[in-house]
């Protein structure tokens, strides 16, 4: 979603900052760190460089202004959220280069890790211009970044349970899909949940590896496909979701469907979604068999 | 750091049915120590074993004696339980945040281990108390000690149930940082002490949104301990004030106060003092935008601008800026394609300086006048005219949005001029004109305000 926010002051040209990939112990650039539980430290780093010239012409700054380079970081899951201290950088330097650390405790995190790169106001100089900004932590210019902890089951949650000892309304159901019908704007994390029989035999054969790979692959293949549709044919009939899909925040369950209906209709407005479901639901389930692959484990 | 077991949400749901009409007996008797459908996190520390739930059991079960179970819970009672509950939780449970944030585990602390506790305390018995998201019974306190409390201070206990929830119902924002929520929880309490204010709850209240607005442009987080503390006063005083939540005596030496170092906007606040005016003003605030999940708000309406507040320092260049527009528009203006140019002349600045981000925030306050009524646009000529009859509410955006001009108007000349009212006031008489369109003129605004200023300065002097 892109979200045009009027600042009430001068803010730098994106291209006056180069920042290098978020990059984690192994060298490599991360998105997603799959192996993850919380105590895992989470260690990243990034090369940034700094036309502090440009920016300091850009926000009409003077040169006795000086700028400092922070990151700000927020878990989904746990919603903790803290700052890297401001590095300060040097006065009246042209340019600047850099690396910067983050060390995050596991124990605070889960979910997704979003972390915003920012450079901001750190003094104010001698005789500020109108329009420059003015108070010290001015946000000057912005980079976001998300790294998805835990995989792919921060996406979709998923939670292996006997189906009897739970007390499920069938105990002799292969899976269960749980979710907020009622209240989209829950947290995916949270609210969201796909249970898997352990009390199932091909189930528990699936859990425990004791299926060919194309079998569970199978499995899996129509399990994702059962959960998808069940979700986007009742979500489809919400009339408040229809009506704004953009209504709902990032990692919302209303969020997550609305990314599910764009990454399979992305061509498709919801609202003519909505029509397609209901005037005509069969071809629409086997639209949606096509664009999820079903069953198409090798191709 | 101990995992607990985690109730699977379907499983909660029938529990949570089956508790609707038992008594607090039954549902004692039923009380368990584990659960045939839990399941525990697959990584990460060790499980908690039976013994230590019951241990946990007996230390909340002292507590809600203490605090008069099984009789029905008052009111003081209910705030000593939850203070106690949560200190309890906090240190027992050695329970790490990532697990502490599974729905599952509270779900069966609830259900399971004391759904009689959890009943009583919360006697209407719905589902976002005995389930396990964020408002369960017992995990919203673990989550406030955790946010707020800290082995020099524990905010909690200083805290009514009301500002507990305003700071925690927004996790998502940066009143999620403990760095940030704890001087401002802090400073708020003692802000409302210093001024005698005694509705504090919509002190903090106004105080968060203010500090929401900020973040968008302040990267909050980062500032250092001495600057997040002055941000949360000015803000807290600039609430404190505005809300009118102050008793004579205090009110007076906050209007010292304002006008010796206030902004615009705590001005306009000031001598606003009808009813209509204070509301319409009031009423002009939350328009601005919806908070986003980082706490950052649309900052596109001008009056968010007004309302930023931290020191005085944006309100010169901001005020400018309006009256420019508003020069821009009473004077035969331009269209608005040409908005941007003409305002920069009336700035003195030259147009290639107000760059992008300018450009939009001339433009975004623009159109803000145009939706509230202020202003059309012909959507031909893109032509701007201030609306000929203003009808309904915006009569009073019509009347507000005089009066604050004439307020910035005031404060600007003043401010170039030095303090000579009379002065002030012809010269703004003079910026806008005297025929504005809402059925009051910049005089008798401008008439009123210098009465205000100087019944405020003599109460300074008495």
């Amino acid at each position: 979603v892109t979200r045009i926010v009027a600042l009430p002051y001068l803010t730098a040209d994106p291209n006056r900052v180069a920042p290098g990939a978020w990059i984690g112990t192994d060298g490599q650039r991360v998105d997603l760190l799959p192996d993850w539980d919380y105590g895992t430290e989470v260690r990243v780093t990034r090369a940034l460089e700094i036309d502090l010239e440009g920016v300091r012409e850009d926000c009409s700054l003077e040169r006795s202004a000086r700028l400092a380079i922070t990151v700000v970081w927020r878990a989904t899951r746990t919603a903790a959220r803290g700052a890297l201290p401001a590095t300060v950088l040097p006065a009246a330097a042209d340019h600047w280069a850099g690396e910067i650390r983050l060390q995050l405790d596991g124990a605070e995190l889960g979910g997704e890790l979003r972390l915003m790169t920012r450079l901001v106001l750190a003094t104010v100089g001698n005789e500020p211009q109108p329009l420059a900004p003015h108070l010290v932590g001015s946000v000057l210019w912005e980079d976001r970044h998300t790294i998805l902890l835990e995989g792919g089951g921060a996406r979709f949650p998923m939670e292996v349970v006997d189906f009897a000892a739970a007390r499920l309304p069938a105990a002799g159901a292969a899976w269960y899909l749980h979710w907020p019908r009622e209240d989209l704007h829950q947290p995916v994390m949270g609210a969201l949940r796909l249970y898997v029989n352990d009390g199932h035999p091909m189930m528990r054969a699936l859990l425990n590896g004791e299926l060919t790979e194309d079998l569970s692959a199978g499995v899996v293949s129509t399990m994702r496909y059962d959960a998808v549709r069940s979700l986007v044919t009742a979500v489809l009939a919400d009339d408040e979701f229809v009506e704004d899909p953009m209504l709902y925040q990032d990692g919302s369950v209303g969020a997550l469907l609305r990314r599910l209906l764009n990454a399979y209709w992305p061509d498709q407005s919801v609202i003519s979604l909505r029509n397609h479901a209901t005037s005509r639901p069969e071809a629409f389930n086997s639209e949606l068999q096509e664009r999820m692959r079903l069953l198409r484990l090798t191709d | 750091m101990l995992l607990y077991p985690r109730l699977p949400a379907p499983t909660a749901r029938i529990l949570i049915g089956e508790m609707a009409d038992a008594d607090l007996d039954e549902l004692r008797r039923r009380s368990a120590t584990k659960h045939p459908a839990c399941i525990y996190s697959p990584t990460g520390g060790n499980r908690v074993d039976e013994r230590e739930i019951a241990t946990l059991r007996t230390l909340l079960r002292d507590i809600a004696d203490d605090c008069g179970y099984p009789r029905e819970v008052n009111p003081t009672e209910r705030v000593r339980f939850d203070q106690l509950t949560g200190a309890a939780l906090h240190k027992d449970m050695r329970i790490v945040p990532a697990d502490s944030a599974e729905p599952g585990v509270w779900a069966f602390l609830t259900c399971v281990v004391v759904p009689d506790i959890a009943c009583w305390r919360f006697p209407r018995r719905t589902h976002e108390r005995l389930d396990g998201g964020a408002r369960n019974a017992l995990r919203r306190l673990w989550w406030r000690v955790h946010l707020l409390d800290s082995p020099a201070q524990e905010l909690t206990s200083l805290l009514g149930e009301d500002e507990l929830v305003q700071i925690m119902e927004r996790p998502q924002s940066v009143l999620g940082n403990p760095r940030v929520a704890r001087p401002f929880a802090r400073i708020h309490v003692s802000v409302c002490e210093e001024l005698g204010i005694t509705g504090r709850m919509r002190v903090l209240r106004d105080g968060a949104k203010r500090l929401l607005r900020l973040s968008a442009l302040i990267a909050l987080d980062a500032l250092d301990d001495q600057s997040l503390e002055a941000v949360a006063r000015t803000l807290l005083v600039e609430a404190g004030i505005a809300l009118g939540e102050t008793d004579g005596q205090i009110s007076h030496l906050a209007n010292l106060h304002l006008l010796i170092r206030g902004t615009d906007h705590e001005k306009a606040e000031l001598s606003a003092d009808d009813r209509p005016l204070r509301s319409a003003q009031r009423a002009a605030v939350p328009d601005v935008g919806a908070e986003d999940p980082e706490g950052d708000v649309d900052t596109a309406g001008g009056s968010a601008l007004e309302t930023i507040g931290a020191g005085d320092m944006w309100s010169i260049p901001l005020s400018r800026l309006r009256l420019a527009i508003v020069q821009a528009v009473q004077h035969g203006c331009p269209r608005l394609d040409a908005l941007v140019d003409d305002v920069a002349t009336r700035l003195g600045v030259d147009p290639r300086a107000i760059g992008e981000a300018g450009q939009r925030h001339i433009m975004t306050l623009a159109r803000n006048a145009q939706r509230r009524g202020w202003i059309d646009v012909d959507d031909d000529t893109t032509e701007l005219r201030f609306r000929a009859e203003p009808s309904g509410s915006a009569v009073e955006d019509g009347q507000l949005m005089h009066h604050s001009l004439a307020q910035i108007a005031a404060v600007v000349v003043g401010r170039s001029n030095g303090d000579d009212l009379a002065e002030t006031a012809d010269a703004v008489v003079e910026t806008l004109g005297d025929a504005p369109p809402a059925g009051i003129t910049a005089r008798e605004i401008v008439a009123d305000l210098r009465q205000e200023l100087q019944a405020a300065i003599s109460r300074g002097h008495d």
